[in-house]
């Protein structure tokens, strides 16, 4: 049994008389420590998709198991309690509290988990041990999204999603970046999720979905993804 | 155009914002507006009313009346308008102190309320409120030295300009106390002069009362007035001199010509007396000597009667001699005679027969001669005989004759006696009541002349008149109720000060916020290429429109409904038309001007530091403030104790100063507000409880029916139903403090030491106080206002303005108004002598108002003041003062809420991605909610202490400026009054809470942070 099956999933958006579909009828599997990049271009539904998958929207039908529950049935606090304990999230602009230090943002998602990981040792993981008492603004942005996902990976969570998480970041720090995803990734065991619009990404990835128009277009399982400092950008 | 629908579109979606803008706009623009109206329509309103009904401007009254003459030369004055002479008089009209006036149709007119105005003598217009039409008003008697009549019959019901205060000031009659006024037509007074005149200066008409240009006005009037003063009080004093030193001189001469005229009568009766008498003595002389003629006579009468008798018995011896010799009785002689007779005539015969020679012859002849001897001797002793006869018949004739004579003689005298005894004893009855009339007479002429005398003595002793020159100050009321209204202003000054700046503070907080959050679109619009002025015109729509509503709103509110509110609460205690409402054109241009240059300036800058940036810039949201580490932080082990969200909390509060000013600001104002409403409340509930409960304990007081040094027996024992009673004196007095005359009640009691069963005198420490035979216990806050503290003086007037200086003893606890204690000795020491108008009592509750119309049933009392009646007064201004306190709390409530309401809101939506990330982290919605209160709840709480803090001192500046100068006022404010502003507050917190829980439940993760992508 995979450790992710989403099965059918639709969702669509009612605004006003207009019904926009973002996602019809989507079925993929993800296994558990795969690292999966979801690729398509704007618009495709691939945030949908995340976002459903990170439990901070539901499904209008379908269903989404992960590690053997259907979130799709969960209620708003089930999904509160599944956001806390399985997810983290990386974001494209981060999301960091400004007005607490990188460690205290870490501190702050850990705090809530039940077996979170050490604040300051996952700083360190991702190699800001030195720059904990700084707060955001004082960061750079590679730094920053390395906050981010330090306060991801804190939670100690059973999914690592990140919605283009290089996005905002030149390519030199977006490759550090995707570097430190990988290597928690495949040390970890960590499943972990990638939404980006940019093909070469997908090389690193274990599989790769492809979406358009809110339907998957074809899923790629590459055996031997290549270490992101291997490929060529 | 589009950039305006756009307007629209914003408010239709921010509904709560633009409300919110436009409450605060509207509350600001009420409180200030009308705070500030009300004062200025008070003034107006009571300037009408004494425009209207032509109140004086002066009024003069003189110890010696006024004259024709007086009224003349006030008219000749420059700056006098009218100059109306009237009258008026004071009685006590079923038990009230009543001032009765001629009513003038150009002066002093009156409301009339209800009825007519007076057409007939025996008309009367009475106070509202005291009798009702048709009423029967009868005066006492006494009356009639001024007025025709003592029945008058009710025709309408008044107000009088001259009577705007419940207070009435003093009068001479009853307590002291003036109860009530009534009118009646001037032509019902008797009096020989005028008892006041009333003056209006030039030009005063058109001058607001209380304003300066008013009080110039009547400033030059009131030279004159005071230069004229000294000339009429000498000319009416050499007039009232003149009059009176000529009907000295006329008494003298009348008694002059009396005395003379009654002299001379008394005299003539005198002579006449002694003429009498000389007439009666004379009757006495003739009477004696008529007596002694008469015994005279009767003496010699008696003596010839015996003589005569005697003399006749010794004829009749003789006879009777002869006759023995004859030896006949008497009554043979006749016989015998004639029988010698015929023997002599036989002799003869024979003789003339006989030798005359012869013997015989010779013998015969002898014979006969012998015979003629016998004869003759016979015939002597008839003709003796006969004498005798005839001379006894003579002597008892004599003898009848004297005694019908002396009878007659004797009746005469005694008749004559008996006139002379009359004589006499009339004579002494002429005497007597002559005596009588005389010494009537010189008591009388003695009395007269003393009278001149003292009339003399008067005259030279005879003070000037003295002019008293009252103004419109001098009207009870009339200064208090400027008080008022100034009062109000400064109220003014602080209270919508504080809600304008809550209302820029919010206003501007709202706008940048607003302007902040539109950053994108703003950027969006400039690189479309609208120009910066359009946009920042879609903003100022946005805000005018708002702020339109606010003001159209607030000033409506401000000017026709806070004026009345406020309104009522001052003039509880007045009697005055209602409010005239003004909408201030002027002052709402301003504020609408103010209200417009200070959003427009807001969103001006606010919009304008947008344009600073780039559009791309604009397009990507507002870098996030930068964290500061704060104090606390480097107090460590404080520091690690706290849990993360206290952290954020902490460094959130330090991040945003400008909203933890604003909150501190809109919270603490509320809070104060609140607690003053409450503190209002208590010193309100305080006062009665202290002044009614602690204090006066006694249930009423009863005026005796008449004034007297000693109060009867019959009245004491009608008393006997009540549980304690106290003698006293308690008259009216005025003190001059602040340049007010202000009334104060002197109480003397009999028994000081029954005192204390009455009223509790203690001082500020609570120790009971006793009343001493040297001074007077003085209420506190008259010692207040006068400045005197134990061993010192002060002075008080009665109604005829003579002073009586009194020396202060003690101070004791006291809230409503002036008193001055003291003991009948001490009354006696300042007053001459001792005297005694009411009682006051303790009575069984349930048995009050029984025992009340009893003694005022049994007519030793003519009226009674009961406790309860003065604490229902009180209850009246708590009642009005409570709408204050509403009016208040009603406005803090709307500003609190609002405030929170604004303040919470922005706060979140700075914080949306904030707020999000934590959802997406896995915060549950009572965590996300707990971390954006607890800034709040830290922020209210800190403003509630600070709001309590100024609560206090606004309760007391409040309770400060509202106090008159007959009332103290508690500034404590209750302990359950900390609790519930606190607990009000914290509701206010929590319902706010409430709401923004909802919004934050419905902030969407996805929308929020992909709002850049």
């Amino acid at each position: 049994m995979p450790f992710i099956e989403v099965k059918k999933l639709s969702k669509t958006y009612q605004m006003g008389e207009v019904t926009i579909k973002a996602v019809e009828n989507i079925s993929f599997t993800i296994e558990e420590g795969e690292l999966v990049v979801v690729l398509g271009p704007s618009g495709a539904g691939k945030t949908t998709v995340l976002n459903i998958l990170g439990g901070m929207d539901t499904p209008t039908s379908g269903s989404v198991i992960v590690d053997g529950k259907d979130i799709s049935k969960f209620n708003r606090k089930a999904l509160t309690n599944y956001r806390r304990y399985d997810i983290g999230f990386v974001f494209q602009f981060y999301n960091l509290v400004g007005n607490l230090t990188a460690l205290e943002n870490v501190s702050l998602a850990s705090q809530i988990c039940k077996h979170p990981k050490d604040s300051l040792e996952t700083l360190k993981q991702v190699g800001l041990g030195d720059r904990s008492g700084h707060f955001p603004a004082q960061l750079s942005g590679g730094e920053q999204q390395r906050v981010s996902i330090a306060r991801a990976l804190a939670k100690n969570p059973k999914l690592l999603l990140c919605d283009e998480p290089t996005g905002a970041l030149d390519s030199k720090t977006g490759r550090m970046i995707l570097e430190l995803l990988q290597d928690t990734c495949h040390k970890e065991h960590m499943t972990t999720i990638i939404i980006t619009h940019n093909a070469v990404i997908s090389e690193m990835a274990d599989k790769v979905i492809k979406i358009k128009n809110g339907m998957v277009a074809d899923i790629l399982i590459q055996k031997n993804p290549k270490l992101v400092k291997d490929i060529d950008w | 155009m589009l950039l305006f629908k756009n307007s629209f579109i914003k408010i239709q979606k921010s509904l709560g914002r633009f409300f919110s803008l436009i409450f605060i706009v509207a509350l600001g623009s009420a409180f200030f507006a009308g705070v500030r109206e009300t004062s200025s329509d008070m003034i107006r309103t009571v300037d009408n009313y004494y425009d209207t009904y032509s109140l004086m401007d002066y009024r003069i009254v003189s110890t010696m009346g006024l004259t024709e003459d007086d009224v003349l030369s006030l008219k000749k004055l420059l700056h006098v308008d009218k100059v109306v002479p009237g009258y008026s008089f004071e009685t006590v009209v079923n038990g009230d102190a009543t001032k009765i006036y001629g009513y003038l149709d150009d002066i002093n007119q009156v409301a009339i309320i209800e009825g007519r105005e007076l057409q007939n003598e025996n008309e009367i217009l009475v106070e509202r409120g005291t009798y009702a039409l048709g009423d029967t008003i009868t005066l006492e008697s006494d009356v009639l030295d001024f007025v025709k009549s003592t029945t008058y019959t009710v025709v309408g019901i008044v107000d009088s300009p001259m009577y705007i205060y419940e207070n009435k000031g003093i009068s001479t009659v009853s307590d002291g106390k003036l109860d009530t006024f009534m009118y009646i037509l001037p032509s019902n007074f008797t009096l020989e002069y005028y008892t006041e005149v009333y003056l209006t200066a030039k030009d005063s008409v058109s001058k607001t009362a209380y304003q300066d240009d008013y009080k110039e006005t009547v400033s030059c009037l009131n030279d004159e007035l005071v230069e004229l003063k000294p000339i009429r009080e000498t000319a009416r004093y050499e007039e009232i001199l003149a009059q009176a030193m000529q009907e000295i001189y006329d008494a003298e001469d009348e008694l002059n010509k009396q005395k003379q005229e009654n002299d001379q009568k008394f005299a003539d009766a005198k002579a006449e007396l002694d003429n009498s008498e000389a007439l009666l003595n004379q009757g006495w002389a003739d009477y004696n000597n008529g007596k002694a003629i008469l015994e005279n006579t009767r003496v010699s009468m008696e003596k010839t009667f015996a003589d005569t008798r005697s003399e006749l018995e010794a004829g009749e011896a003789n006879l009777n001699a002869s006759l023995a010799s004859y030896g006949i009785s008497i009554e043979e002689v006749p016989s015998m005679i004639e029988t010698l007779k015929s023997q002599v005539s036989s002799l003869e015969a024979l003789l003339a027969t006989l030798d005359p020679e012869s013997a015989e012859y010779q013998a015969y002849s002898v014979q006969l001669q012998t015979l003629q001897t016998s004869v003759s001797g016979l015939e002597q002793i008839n003709e003796a005989k006969a004498t005798l006869d005839n001379g006894r018949k003579e002597l008892e004739e004599g003898e009848a004759t004297w005694t019908r004579e002396y009878n007659a003689s004797l009746a005469s005298l005694n008749s004559a006696y008996q006139e002379l005894i009359d004589g006499e004893a009339e004579l002494d009855a002429g005497r007597a009541t002559y005596d009588a009339n005389y010494a009537t007479y010189l008591a009388e002429i003695q009395d007269a002349e003393q009278q001149i005398a003292d009339a003399r003595a008067e005259v030279a002793n005879l003070e000037k008149p003295v002019w008293y020159l009252f103004e419109r100050e001098d009207i009870p009321g009339y200064t208090t109720f400027y008080d008022s209204a100034t009062k109000v202003d400064s109220i003014a000054a602080v209270f919508p000060i504080f809600f304008i700046l809550v209302a820029f503070l919010m206003g501007m907080n709202t706008m940048t916020r607003m302007i902040e959050e539109e950053r994108g679109e703003i950027g969006l619009f400039i690189s479309l290429g609208y120009s910066k002025a359009k946009i920042i015109a879609s903003y100022l729509f946005y805000v005018f429109l708002a702020t339109s509503i606010g003001l159209v709103l607030g000033l409506t509110v401000g000017y026709l409904i806070v004026p009345i509110i406020i309104y009522r609460v001052y003039v509880s205690m007045f009697v005055l038309p209602d409010l005239e409402l003004y909408f201030n054109v002027l002052m709402s241009t301003i504020i609408a001007i103010v209200c417009f240059g200070a959003m427009s300036l807001v969103t001006y800058i606010t919009a304008n530091r947008n344009f600073k940036y780039m559009p791309a810039n604009l397009l990507r949201p507002e870098a996030p403030k930068m964290g500061k580490k704060v104090l606390l932080e480097k107090i460590h082990f404080l520091w690690k104790r706290l849990s993360f969200t206290w952290k954020v909390t902490v460094r959130n509060l330090f991040r945003y100063k400008k909203r933890i000013v604003m909150t501190l600001i809109g919270i603490s104002g509320c809070t104060a507000l609140l607690l003053t409403g409450f503190g209002i409340q208590d010193s309100i509930g305080s006062l009665m409880d202290k002044q009614f409960g602690e204090i006066e304990a006694y249930d009423a007081i009863f005026f005796l029916d008449e004034e007297t040094n000693e109060v009867g027996e019959e009245i004491l024992v009608s008393l006997n139903e009540v549980n304690q009673y106290g003698i006293l004196s308690m008259e009216s007095f005025t003190f001059n403090a602040n340049n007010k005359n202000i009334d104060l009640y002197l109480m003397a009691f009999q028994d000081v030491n029954s005192v204390d069963n009455f009223i509790h005198l203690k001082d500020e420490q609570g120790n009971p106080l006793t009343i001493d035979d040297y001074g007077v216990i003085l209420s506190s806050k008259t010692a207040d206002m006068l400045n005197v503290h134990v061993g010192e003086t002060f002075g008080i007037r009665n109604s005829e303005n003579e002073l009586f200086v009194l020396k202060v003893s003690g101070i004791s606890e006291n809230y409503v108004n002036h008193y001055a204690y003291m003991s009948e000795n001490y009354y006696e020491q300042i007053f001459g002598e001792k005297k005694y108008n009411a009682v006051m009592t303790t009575m069984d509750d349930d048995k009050i108002s029984t025992i009340g119309n009893d003694l005022i049933d049994s007519g030793y009392f003519s009226s009674v003041q009961y406790i309860t009646d003065s604490m229902n007064m009180f209850q009246d201004i708590i009642r009005s003062m409570n709408d204050i306190v509403l009016l208040i709390l009603g406005f803090s409530t709307f500003l609190a809420i609002t405030v929170l309401y604004n303040l919470t809101t922005i706060n979140i939506s700075e914080r949306t991605r904030e707020i999000a990330t934590l959802k997406v982290l896995g915060f549950h919605d009572k965590e996300v909610s707990a971390y954006v209160y607890r800034e709040t709840l830290v922020l209210t709480i800190f403003g509630i202490l600070i709001g309590m803090g100024l609560g206090v001192l606004l309760n007391q500046f409040v309770m400060t400026v509202a106090e008159t100068d007959e009332i103290l006022f508690v500034k404590d404010i209750y302990g359950l009054s900390y609790l519930y502003t606190f607990l009000i507050m914290t509701l206010f917190t929590v319902v706010v809470q409430f709401i923004t829980y909802f919004i934050l439940k419905k902030i969407n993760m996805i929308d929020s942070l992909k709002s850049v992508e």
